[in-house]
């Protein structure tokens, strides 16, 4: 049977009203035309149907009736589907899900449609707000509690004259139960309750119903913050809803609660309850907070048509938090024809605070501003916030703001962008009024060369900067603002500044001079306007280390005339001739011999002609001596004719003491594998733990390491050393 | 790891730049529209025009790890009115009592149930007064049937504006305009 106003729907739930000219729902009276409760959205309807009534038991979720020619079923969110009921045109019926305590009662309208039931249709069931349960927001006050009274009619409603029996209505919980099994209350005044469960369930300000084991309730709290296993409890959220405080106990029970109670009041011979004006209490009812059906309100029976009106108190404690998304919910138990149904009627409200209402000042210094911790400064209305800065001792610095508005039900606004403003160590403004440079990137393009790039938006500054000002160094460290000297390049430059097409901005394509391998390029870029002499903050200091050289030429080249010689040349990038260190120290190449001189006087001959031929002729000796003493940038440092030394990242390693014939290291190494992929042609190659000194290699048309000085002190030698002849 | 978003910076007029770390897909909610304009978004910079020079539009950025819905999911700024159709009207009028506006007509088609959503962004604290009229194919109207509501939601960013008093290296912030 799918008859209407039958089963779980036999009991209705109405507003109150009175009046008659201007009519006043809700404060008692008799029982309005209209049902009350929560109402769907429907998203996809069938169009012959029309939803009159659905069971709070639904819940918040989406809930389904699927429809064929003249039969409808009704699937609960969470729920299996129900029977199928007939619905014929004109007809009002229940449908109800596998739960027969979720329910929906349609209507099919075939005035409006002649369609068939075909399809289905999602019933969105969202928080419903400010219903005759949960009634409207409310202020907390800081001086005293806030009590709002309301009264709807619970109605036998059933079209078949059965009897409603057993009717139980109490006071819904909204948390798992827990136990003040850690720390309790004491007789009055603040204090915390803590328990070994977990509050997490709970919301984050409500209230608590104490109860002893034996399920007597012992106090109503209202608690202002949480933990995930401690309540606390201010002195004047003691003793609610008509409870008296009173000390907990360890094995006290704890529920999550809406604060509220309730009261039930019998019609009289019109039909009609007391009425009250806003803000006064019923009088001669007896609340009720029993949270379960045996301490709830009861009624032995509701005979058809016979109503029962239900007050609702919800109090407000002195100074409590704001909070929004409150719960009211109660439940109503009744038995019809046998079975037993449960309903329940629940909404939401929002609990407001306009003291907390306003604007919050964050302030960071060289930091963002800390959003989570106190403000530095409130206000209200056309605020004036203030923040008293201490310069810094050198240098400059930044200071952050933000301000956030957050409004009475303690909703914040969600910005967390921080405006900047730069003081100077005298307590000068020194904020730039020229934005900085965008999209900033340096990366080595090749043949030594290490290119700038990067973005400038014209429109952003009140006067668009003139110049991309670049402070630069290759000496490994950063470059400084206040002692290097920039390069500017005119935004109008054409050949570094392009204007975009597609925004009003100007990329810079800059290209540094080539450099050499593991050159130590260091850039940092502003914008500069010229007439107002104002530069842009500045921006990352960016790095690249030349990993590039110019194009090697092609190997074995060879060179002749015609039907005549051939024969193989040194290219000409290499360096032919001779290096000149100073001092009369030279590294001379010629005729595939490099040789090394002090003065007149031959260090070594390296020979590559080939892989047979190769090696380091010499008449020195070589002596295991380290060296660790500071030397110069140089990688071969000449001290004098007679003193040379050959250095890792600034430190003497290795010596050539001319005088002695002796070359010195920590320890020497012959024959050492050493790669070839150095690609540079200059006569050494250095990192910051290997120096490298390179000889060409005619037989592969490059140059090739065949010495390296470590950090360490090892002086290694790609091919062997011959003693010398001649 | 939650998604830490940079200090957006301004790159043109009314123009700014998001920059932050988080583990792609990237949910994007915008206060601006008070959608999601982004749902699987792979990158970790957008840069979106706005409303003002003064304050990016705020968005709430979320990573594949925060299942959290956003705030202003939570708490929406645009109004949806449902009513059920009837068998006489043509046409049905939206109408906005405060603001004397006609917000939407939309035809009797027989589908049943009738929902309007508002792309108005409504103000924190707003009350809104709408009312649905039915028009019949003669032209003649209902009474309106009234329905008003309430805005709670999260309050827009605060535009600023900062003066620095050198002599007592005081900075006071008032409300900026664009």
């Amino acid at each position: 049977m799918a008859t209407a106003f039958t089963k779980g729907d036999s009991l209705g739930i109405y507003a109150t009203e009175s009046g008659t000219t201007t009519q006043v729902f809700l404060l008692g009276g008799r029982r309005a035309a209209f049902e009350t409760g929560v109402f769907p959205l429907i998203n996809k309807p069938i169009p012959p149907v029309v939803i009159q009534q659905v069971s709070g038991e639904l819940g918040e979720g989406t809930h389904i009736i699927s429809g064929d020619t003249d039969t409808l079923t009704f699937k609960a969110q969470g729920d299996t589907t129900g029977t199928a009921v007939t619905v014929n045109a004109g007809e009002t019926k229940l449908l109800e899900s596998n739960d027969t305590d979720k329910w929906v009662r349609v209507y099919r309208d075939n005035d409006y449609s002649t369609d068939s039931l075909g399809g289905y249709m999602e019933l969105d069931i969202r928080r419903s707000y400010q219903n005759a349960i949960a009634l409207s927001n409310i202020d907390v006050s800081a001086s005293a509690k806030v009590n709002s009274y309301r009264a709807f009619m619970l109605s036998n409603h059933n079209k078949t004259n059965e009897e409603i029996t057993n009717l139980k209505v109490y006071v819904g919980t909204l948390g798992i139960q827990q136990t003040s099994d850690s720390a309790q209350l004491g007789a009055s005044g603040s204090g915390t309750i803590t328990t070994a469960g977990d509050f997490s369930g709970w919301a984050e300000t409500g209230w608590c119903h104490i109860k002893t084991s034996g399920g007597t309730t012992r106090e109503i709290v209202y608690y202002e913050s949480r933990t995930n296993t401690s309540l606390t409890i201010p002195a004047t959220g003691r003793g609610l809803l008509g409870t008296s405080a009173a000390a907990g106990a360890a094995t006290d029970t704890l529920d999550s609660v809406p604060g509220i109670r309730i009261a039930s009041e019998t019609e009289d011979a019109n039909g009609e309850i007391q009425t009250v004006s806003l803000g006064s209490a019923p009088t001669s009812v007896t609340w009720d907070t029993g949270t379960t059906n045996s301490t709830g309100l009861s009624k032995a029976d509701l005979q058809p048509l016979e109503n029962l009106g239900i007050w609702v108190h919800t109090e407000i404690p002195q100074a409590a938090k704001a909070q929004v998304n409150c719960k009211s919910i109660i439940y109503m138990e009744y038995d019809v024809g046998g079975t037993t149904y449960t309903n329940s009627f629940w909404g939401y409200y929002d609990i407001g605070d306009t003291s907390i209402a306003g604007y919050e000042l964050y302030v960071g210094e060289d930091a963002a501003p800390d959003l989570t911790a106190t403000p530095d400064d409130t206000g209200t209305g056309a605020f004036s916030l203030t923040y008293v800065v201490t310069p810094p001792g050198a240098g400059t610095k930044d200071v952050n703001f933000t301000v956030l508005e957050r409004n009475k039900y303690n909703l914040v606004s969600q910005n967390y962008y921080y405006d900047t403003k730069t003081i100077n160590s005298s307590g000068t403004d020194v904020t730039a009024t020229v934005s900085a440079p965008t999209d900033v990137t340096l990366e080595n393009y090749g043949a030594g060369i290490v290119r700038l790039k990067a973005k400038s938006r014209q429109s952003v500054d009140s006067t668009a900067p003139t110049a991309w000002r670049i402070y630069s160094t290759t000496t490994g460290t950063d470059p400084d603002p206040a002692v290097d000297t920039p390069t500017d390049v005119l935004v109008t430059n054409t050949t570094y500044s392009i204007p975009s097409y597609t925004d009003s901005s100007y990329n810079l394509t800059y290209d540094f001079p080539a450099g050499a391998w593991g050159e130590d390029r260091r850039v940092l870029l502003r914008m500069y306007e010229s007439g107002a002499g104002a530069e842009s903050d500045n921006t990352t200091v960016l790095q690249a280390i030349v990993d590039t050289t110019t194009p090697v030429p092609p190997s074995n080249f060879l060179i002749g005339m015609k039907g005549g010689d051939i024969r193989g040349a040194v290219p000409q990038s290499f360096t032919v001739g001779a290096s000149d260190y100073g001092t009369g120290v030279e590294h001379t190449v010629y005729n595939f011999q490099k040789k090394l001189f002090s003065a007149s006087n031959i260090i070594w001959r390296i020979f590559t002609h080939d892989k047979n031929q190769a090696g380091i002729y010499t008449d020195y000796e070589f002596n295991d001596t380290a060296h660790s003493a500071a030397g110069s940038a140089d990688d071969i440092e000449i001290v004098s004719a007679n003193e040379i030394y050959i250095n890792v990242n600034s430190v003497r390693r290795c010596k050539i003491d001319v005088s002695n014939k002796r070359i010195e290291a920590a320890s020497f190494e012959f024959g050492a594998t050493m790669s070839d992929d150095v690609l540079t042609p200059n006569d050494t190659f250095s990192t910051s733990t290997e120096t490298y000194l390179l000889a060409y290699d005619a037989g592969r048309g490059l140059m090739r390491p065949v010495m390296e000085v470590t950090s360490a002190g090892a002086c290694k030698f790609a091919i062997d050393f011959i003693q010398k002849r001649s | 790891m939650a998604t830490v978003i940079s200090n957006p910076t301004r790159v043109g007029a009314k123009t700014w730049k998001y920059e932050w770390t988080g583990t792609a897909p990237f949910r994007i909610f915008s206060y601006d529209t008070y959608s999601y304009i982004h749902r699987d978004f792979p990158d970790t910079q957008l840069t979106i025009y706005g409303t003002s020079n003064l304050t990016p539009p705020v968005l709430e950025i979320f990573d594949s790890t925060e299942g959290d819905p956003a705030k202003g999911d939570t708490y929406p700024a645009q109004v949806v009115v449902q009513w059920r159709g009837t068998s006489t009207a043509k046409e049905y009028v939206v109408y906005d009592t405060d603001n004397a506006a006609t917000l939407a007509t939309i035809p009797e088609t027989g589908k049943g149930y009738y929902i309007w959503a508002g792309n108005t962004i409504l103000a924190d604290a707003d009350t809104v007064n709408y009312t649905v009229n039915v028009k019949d194919v003669a032209g003649n109207a209902s009474e309106a049937s009234n329905q008003t509501f309430v805005v709670n939601r999260n309050p827009d960013a605060v535009k600023l504006s900062i003066a620095y008093d050198s002599g007592t290296n005081t900075f006071t912030v008032t409300e900026g305009s664009d």
